[in-house]
């Protein structure tokens, strides 16, 4: 790719970017506004890339570099996985493998009011949304969606949780379903929640099924997704 | 009415000493925008240089320069040692930059400043790339004995550009330092004659008469610039080099030459314009210092 | 005019690089780049919680951890941590995440001349891999003075203690840019000439210098190519090694 880089294509959408990269010259557009995700940054009139990985495009205006990562980077409406490390009058604290504590406010659940604040001992772990990811204070997160509904956010009890790339994560939550997931699902019955943040939770009545899916998912990240299929498919016949 | 306008009516409604405080950066820039620096300085030019002997009576040679209100204080004291075994024939110089809690509000006792050892070493770097001194002078028997030359900066007042001032008084200590007087003992043992003693001695167990002085070929001088957006600050103040992070520093030696080029990192990248125009400030700042220095050798030779 | 070099290279030829990142398991983000026989591994950690004292709050805060081959780290050390800090700060963009703490720790593998280079281009990897945001990468190269006034590059141990003077520069790295060539951004143009780093060890005259600027700068545009090469293989999982 290096070696194009005397002919430049005229987009570098789908392309591999490396910091500094200059996708795009705002002031060529007339007034059109973009949306820019995570990797880029406006700077002057050229948007710059910050962040090495794929460059991505999504109708009509959204430019995003895709990345993976060991450390997340809190971001408003991600679903993630927490872990309570406090708890204090107004809030609880929550680890979110972000660069600062996250506070999960008392009230932030499906009715929730003074009189009936759940319970939550250090080391719980929870699914939940981040509502608020400004640099400069802790980020806010709630354990109901945007219509105040519980949905699928609260505590996860039992089952297993490990850690892994932010790139993994988004994998696993890509649509159509990952090969991985897909495959399993056909033949064993058993509960995942990925958080966008690298953390998975996976929970199975059997505990045998729960390290199969586990290792299966924590290998795949670097599989194709034929590859991906060929992996379940060997585990499956082993279990079974 | 956006907010950078309603301060900027703040700045000017307020007192210049609350707005420096408050808004450093603006309160420079506006500074800037009018071609002067908060402390009264055109752009392009720095600060007083004064230089004159150290007065340390314990040590061999010494020096004390101030660069504004920078104020170092360097000496020499002059060791015999064994030289090394590869190098027989050479003596040694090692430096040492101090920075006590006497010198800036930011260094506290029992907590050394972070600066200073990474000063040091610079230090050690320009003064040997320098060529300013021929270790082989430091020589006095061939691979039995040789000067192991100790010189220890102290910095009394930090106000911006310690290494140029370091520099400076390092230069100048060199220039004014009085080898001490050897002689050889019937053993073959080399003593250090003290100064009072002198006359008691006879003549021949002298080893180094009539050589008092270190040959000093080419005095190395250096020049501090900031940059910032795209004004070149020679010789910045303390409270500069918080507002700047860029910087960059030329070491040259009265030949001309080019000892070191300091820079490293900042937000400004330094294009090859700018490191021509900071070396020839550097060769103007050069003669200044030099005339200074060369006033205060003569001076002394008068007393 | 060709000098000899004791491995036979050119004046121009640098050592064989290579470069490996996500070595280290438990690191946020990690690399190793080798030239030749000196190889550096960067780890990165971070961004935790917090600012170190004496540091502004409202910025990102680096903190640079330089653990020499064998021994103590002593002023060199110093040095160097310091050199390193100040050049990786210019490259990051430290509004992003502020009130945090990121550390870089650079272990030397081996040494055999153009360390701090090594470790620049090392770090550079690491914070890519850590996903540190960064304002562009930075690439770094030693050029050797000989006594005859010739450049040669990336020298050895030995060739760094033979010549008369060395430089080590660090220039931004060469960007891809849907900008037309020679477009009116002077941004991007400034950007290809200016130098972040600069050291110097050993007196040269000025002229010797821009020479070692010019020399080294093509060269970086060599060093950027394998970067970025670098950077997307693994970004497709294409394996660890290249070049």
């Amino acid at each position: 790719m290096g070696d194009k880089s005397s002919v430049l294509p005229l987009t570098l959408v789908d392309q591999l970017v490396v910091p500094g990269d200059v996708i795009l010259d705002v002031s060529a557009l007339t007034n059109r506004t973009i949306k820019l995700g995570g990797g880029l940054r406006q700077d002057a009139d050229l948007i710059t890339v910050t962040k090495a990985g794929r460059l991505r495009f999504s109708k009509p205006n959204k430019y995003w570099v895709e990345s993976s990562q060991r450390r997340y980077v809190p971001s408003v409406e991600d679903s993630v996985l927490g872990i309570v490390v406090d708890s204090k009058a107004d809030n609880f604290l929550i680890d979110i493998k972000g660069p600062a504590i996250a506070f999960l406010p008392v009230l932030a659940f499906e009715g929730g009011t003074r009189r009936n604040i759940p319970k939550l001992e250090a080391g719980t772990l929870l699914y939940v949304r981040v509502v608020k990811a400004n640099p400069d204070t802790n980020p806010e997160l709630s354990c109901t969606d945007t219509s105040g509904k519980a949905a699928e956010y609260g505590p996860l009890k039992d089952g297993f949780m490990f850690e892994c790339s932010t790139g993994l994560s988004r994998m696993l939550l890509s649509s159509p379903t990952c090969p991985v997931l897909e495959e399993f699902g056909k033949k064993l019955s058993f509960e995942v929640a990925v958080g966008l943040n690298g953390r998975v939770w996976v929970n199975a009545e059997s505990p045998s099924t729960v390290i199969v899916v586990s290792n299966a998912i924590l290998k795949s990240e670097s599989l194709s997704s034929t590859q991906q299929r060929i992996l379940a498919r060997k585990l499956l016949e082993k279990v079974q | 009415m956006g907010l950078p306008n309603e301060s900027g009516d703040l700045l000017s409604k307020m007192d210049s000493d609350a707005s420096r405080r408050l808004f450093p950066l603006r309160f420079y820039e506006s500074h800037l925008s009018i071609s002067t620096r908060p402390d009264g300085r055109p752009l392009k030019s720095a600060r007083e240089a004064f230089v004159g002997p150290g007065d340390v009576a314990s040590a061999d040679g010494s020096a004390m320069t101030k660069i504004g209100s920078t104020t170092m204080l360097a000496a020499i004291k002059m060791e015999i040692m064994t030289p090394s075994a590869d190098k027989p024939d050479e003596g040694s110089i090692a430096v040492e930059f101090y920075m006590p809690p006497i010198c800036s509000p930011l260094v506290r006792p029992g907590r050394p400043a972070e600066i200073a050892p990474v000063i040091s070493k610079q230090l050690y770097d320009t003064i040997m790339s320098s060529g300013m001194i021929d270790l082989k002078e430091l020589s006095l028997i061939s691979g039995k004995a040789a000067w192991m030359v100790y010189l220890d900066i102290y910095c009394l007042d930090a106000d911006g550009a310690l290494f140029d001032a370091a520099l400076y008084s390092a230069a100048a200590a060199f220039s004014f330092l009085q080898i001490p007087v050897v002689s050889l003992s019937e053993e073959g043992r080399l003593t250090i004659i003290p100064e009072e003693g002198n006359g008691n001695k006879s003549d021949k167990d002298v080893v180094n008469k009539g050589k008092r002085k270190l040959t000093i070929s080419s005095l190395p001088f250096s020049l501090t610039c900031g940059l910032h957006k795209n004004y070149i600050l020679p010789d910045p103040t303390s409270e500069e080099e918080t507002l700047m992070e860029t910087f960059v520093t030329v070491v040259l030696n009265s030949s001309g030459h080019l000892v070191s080029l300091y820079k490293p990192g900042g937000p400004v990248l330094a294009q090859t314009s700018t490191i021509q125009d900071c070396i020839a400030l550097t060769r103007q700042r050069m003669t200044d210092l030099q005339k200074s220095l060369d006033e205060a050798i003569t001076e002394m030779k008068v007393d | 005019m060709e000098i000899d070099r004791t491995d036979g290279r050119s004046p121009n030829q640098l050592r064989p690089l290579a470069c490996s990142r996500g070595i280290l398991h438990r690191s946020h983000g990690s690399a190793s780049w080798s030239q030749g026989d000196t190889r550096v591994i960067a780890a990165v950690y971070g961004p935790k919680a917090g600012t170190k004292k004496n540091e502004n709050p409202e910025r990102a805060c680096l903190e640079v951890i330089w653990k020499p081959k064998t021994g103590q780290s002593g002023k060199e050390e110093k040095e160097y941590e310091t050199i390193l800090k100040r050049t990786l700060q210019s490259i990051c963009i430290l509004t992003i995440n502020p009130n945090t703490t990121t550390s870089i720790i650079i272990q030397v593998v081996h040494d055999d001349g153009s360390l701090l280079p090594c470790a620049v281009n090392a770090a550079c990897v690491a914070l890519v891999d850590a996903g540190i945001p960064l304002k562009h990468l930075a690439v770094s190269i030693c050029c050797c003075l000989a006594t005859c006034g010739h450049v040669i590059l990336d020298p050895t141990k030995l060739e760094e203690e033979k010549m008369k003077a060395f430089a080590y520069l660090v220039f931004p790295n060469s960007i891809n840019s849907i900008l037309p060539e020679g477009s009116s951004h002077t941004k991007s143009k400034q950007l290809e000439d200016g130098l972040v780093t600069s050291v110097t060890h050993g007196g040269m005259s000025v002229e010797d210098y821009f020479h070692c600027l010019d020399r080294g700068r093509a060269a970086t545009a060599r060093l950027s190519d394998f970067l970025r090469k670098n950077l997307q293989s693994q970004v497709l999982g294409e394996g660890s090694k290249a070049g």
